[in-house]
């Protein structure tokens, strides 16, 4: 024994001592996510009569798909039913990324080689892995039961849904590190974990929107949660399925570990091309091979995600009409007519500035590790910035008038009204120069201060959207708030200045224009 | 003719000086062994050569042009190796080497497969799988093939096991052969005495020696054991003196 798990207790030390910020995050989250829920479900249905109109009204095939069946018509059965997809998510991605960052990650990068040539036993990075995922997803599903009772929803219910998600997350932690053991890199082991989440909750939205029993259900993570029927007769039972797939996911994984030498997978690594293809001989096609994954990400989502809003807000907005707590909301936001949709959009707009500051950073990054190679090669630097410009401006261009199209297509296809399409593309695009502000300040920081570049533009968007929230409550005054870009395109001011756009572009041109001067003068940042 | 000369170069990093003043001269057709401990100014000097810093006072010449203003012309004249490659991970290696020989300009089918062979890479291997020296010999591959009149190289064969550090050795006597200028900076003291013709000794950002190999040879002789190794370990405990270190 001594000589697989040697030190594991020591290792557990180690690997929680480093990432603290991503493990408070992991810690706090379920617990923060579920009181949120709670607090808000108090205030919008004060009565059970409100509840039991929203819990027959609300149940909308979209909703259905993503959450099944309402089990219990009450504020913690609802608080329950709505957490729990994105509990197991939440959970799922955190366990997911710890264990291939302390397995195949570690590895990769040599840290394991370095443990293993140490006082270590062969096993012990892989059991301490296994052992604080655990722990940690424990500790964030005792904190959420802490929470939930606190806010009175009951003990034995608020057990069974921690229990739920706490065992869905740990399972899928325990995917993740035997896809460790089969992959040699930790790109491809990620995807694979990723990948597999996704045919989970591809299955789980199957069989939402199919209905009816299905035994198969059983084995899927997603599921557990709401088989455990938290607040509708607890069924623990049902725990005994992932403590045995967890006993024997985990000896598998140890199995597998046992068996290979370190640095080898089971799925050997594929080769690529011995030979570029014509078409790579320049910045641009250089900028779309580091550019192309996160933008297809963005874009992708953005259509689905888009047409799914676009499509069910309608049904939402028939759906809260009634609710008198809700129609109170929505009349202060200037009336049910598309100022729902507006506000849901103008939000769905804002989070494209983290795409644009993320894109500004691949910039960053490609200049700071390979900036001695390209920058020693016959091309201006203004070339190099360009070339990832055109993901900055236009890829952020690109999501949003997708987004918008989608958006129209779906309200489209949800009412019938032909007008929603051009109206809510419309909405859309006028954001855009908006966007632009964003990457032109993160360029002008990349000229300037090219260390400082991503934490400085995360602190603005921040700071813009705290503006947004101080504004709307009337703490800061009117010219104040005019040097957000935000402030410029809200749906919140009933009249939006018609120079908008053009002052924007402006705003952003100059910027960038600063940026590309700056970069053009300054030493290299490698 | 010199390759590369430098006169009274100065370079301040806020307010710690980097270069105090770095005088050499690189004659055309040499190999120049650029030597000196660490932190000594060695990547400085070869980043403000390649315009990748900005010089804050002196001169510098690169095959008779300004590196900073005229970069883009010199650079289609150079090739360089970095200490630390780095590559993109979701590249091959064989995508690389094309891609840098496409981006430089001068580039040939035939090389390319000459020094793959040479170097004994496998170009169809993801970046992020190559070990350090792997990714050395991409950077020094894409070097070699290209058709250039100087070769830049900092510490180039870090990484390299003795079997390729001959062949690195081999090649760039081939470059000299081919009326190529190579300047080399490196640690390994026995491939400088092996390979280079004039030798420039940096340190606290100063040259401290600078002279041909030929002139060298005679000093180095008088060392116990007779290696360049104990020249420059001399010269460097004798810096240390002066400024009451050792």
């Amino acid at each position: 024994m001594k000589r697989y798990f040697h030190a594991t207790l020591s290792l557990m030390g180690l690997y929680l001592r480093q990432n603290r910020i991503f493990t408070l995050f992991w810690l706090l989250a379920p617990g923060v996510w579920v009181a949120i829920n709670t607090v808000s479900s108090l205030v919008l249905f004060p009565t059970q009569e409100s509840l039991v109109e929203m819990g027959v009204s609300l149940i909308d095939p979209l909703t259905e798909a993503m959450h099944g069946p309402l089990l219990e018509v009450s504020i913690a059965g609802f608080v329950t039913w709505r957490t729990k997809v994105f509990l197991v998510l939440l959970g799922g991605i955190f366990s997911i990324i710890h264990m291939i960052r302390h397995t195949r990650l570690a590895e990769e990068q040599g840290k394991g080689e370095l443990l293993g040539a140490n006082v270590a036993g062969s096993l012990a990075p892989l059991a301490a892995g296994v052992a604080n995922m655990a722990l940690i997803n424990a500790a964030a599903a005792i904190l959420a039961l802490l929470a939930m009772a606190a806010l009175g929803l009951g003990l034995m219910g608020s057990l069974a849904h921690c229990l739920g998600f706490l065992a869905a997350s740990c399972v899928l932690g325990l995917l993740a590190a035997v896809a460790a053991q089969l992959f040699v890199s930790a790109t491809a082991a990620r995807g694979a974990s990723f990948g597999m989440l996704g045919v989970l909750f591809g299955l789980h939205i199957l069989w939402n929107v199919s209905g009816g029993e299905n035994r198969l259900a059983y084995f899927n993570p997603l599921e557990w949660p709401l088989l455990i029927r938290p607040f509708a007769g607890e069924r623990f039972s049902l725990l005994l399925i992932p403590l045995t797939l967890g006993a024997v996911l985990t000896a598998l994984s140890l199995w597998l570990m046992a068996r290979r030498d370190l640095g080898a997978g089971l799925v050997p690594q594929r080769a690529g091309p011995a030979f570029a293809k014509p078409g790579l001989r320049n910045l641009q096609a250089l900028a779309w091979r580091t550019q192309k994954g996160p933008f297809l990400s963005w874009f992708c989502f953005y259509a689905i995600f888009s047409f799914a809003l676009g499509y069910a807000s309608y049904l939402m907005v028939s759906a809260v009409s009634s609710a008198e707590a809700l129609a109170g909301l929505i009349e202060r936001l200037g009336g049910i007519e598309g100022a729902f949709l507006s506000l849901m959009l103008y939000v769905l707009g804002l989070l494209i500035s983290v795409y644009v500051i993320m894109s500004a950073g691949i910039l960053g990054r490609e200049e700071a590790a390979k900036g001695e190679t390209l920058l020693s090669m016959p091309v201006r630097r203004e070339s190099l910035l360009l070339s990832h410009t055109v993901y900055i401006f236009g890829g952020t261009a690109a999501v949003l008038l997708m987004s918008g199209f989608c958006v129209g297509l779906g309200a489209v296809v949800g009412t019938g009204d032909g007008s929603a399409l051009s109206r809510l593309f419309f909405e859309m695009a006028k954001m855009i120069p908006a966007l632009w502000v964003i990457g032109g300040i993160a360029l002008l920081l990349f000229g300037g201060l090219p260390r400082w570049m991503t934490g400085i533009s995360y602190g603005l968007l921040i700071l813009f959207v705290l503006m947004e929230i101080l504004w709307e409550q009337q703490q800061i005054p009117e010219v104040l708030y005019a040097l957000s870009p935000f402030s410029w395109i809200t749906p919140l001011k009933a009249v939006q200045p018609a120079a908008a756009p053009l002052v924007l572009s402006i705003a952003a041109l100059l910027l960038a224009g600063g940026g590309v001067i700056l970069f053009r003068q300054r030493d290299a940042a490698i | 003719m010199s390759a590369i000369e430098i006169r009274g170069l100065i370079k301040r990093f806020g307010k710690t000086f980097a270069l105090e003043g770095v005088d050499l001269k690189v004659p055309e057709g040499s190999i120049y062994g650029f030597i000196g401990p660490n932190g000594a100014g060695k990547s400085t000097t070869i980043r403000i050569l390649l315009g990748l810093l900005k010089k804050d006072e002196g001169e510098v010449h690169l095959l008779g042009g300004d590196p900073w203003r005229e970069n883009v012309e010199l650079h289609r004249r150079l090739a360089y190796v970095p200490s630390d490659v780095q590559l993109w991970d979701n590249m091959t290696g064989g995508e690389v080497i094309d891609f840098l020989g496409r981006l430089r300009g001068s580039y040939s089918k035939e090389r390319r497969a000459e020094f793959i062979e040479r170097f004994d890479l496998d170009p169809t291997k993801k970046c992020k799988t190559y070990s350090k020296g792997n990714r050395q010999k991409v950077a020094l591959i894409s070097a070699f093939v290209s058709d250039v009149e100087l070769l830049i190289l900092d510490e180039p064969s870090t990484g390299l096991d003795p079997l390729m550090e001959g062949v690195f050795q081999q090649c760039i006597k081939e470059a000299r052969k081919a009326g190529k200028t190579v300047f080399l900076s490196s640690h390994i003291l026995s491939q400088v005495e092996a390979v280079c013709d004039q030798i420039g000794v940096i340190r606290g950002g100063k040259i401290i020696k600078e002279g041909n190999m030929e002139e060298l040879r005679a000093l180095i002789l008088q060392q116990e054991p007779p290696t360049l190794e104990a020249l420059f370990l001399n010269y460097y405990k004798k810096g240390q003196r002066e400024e009451g270190l050792g």
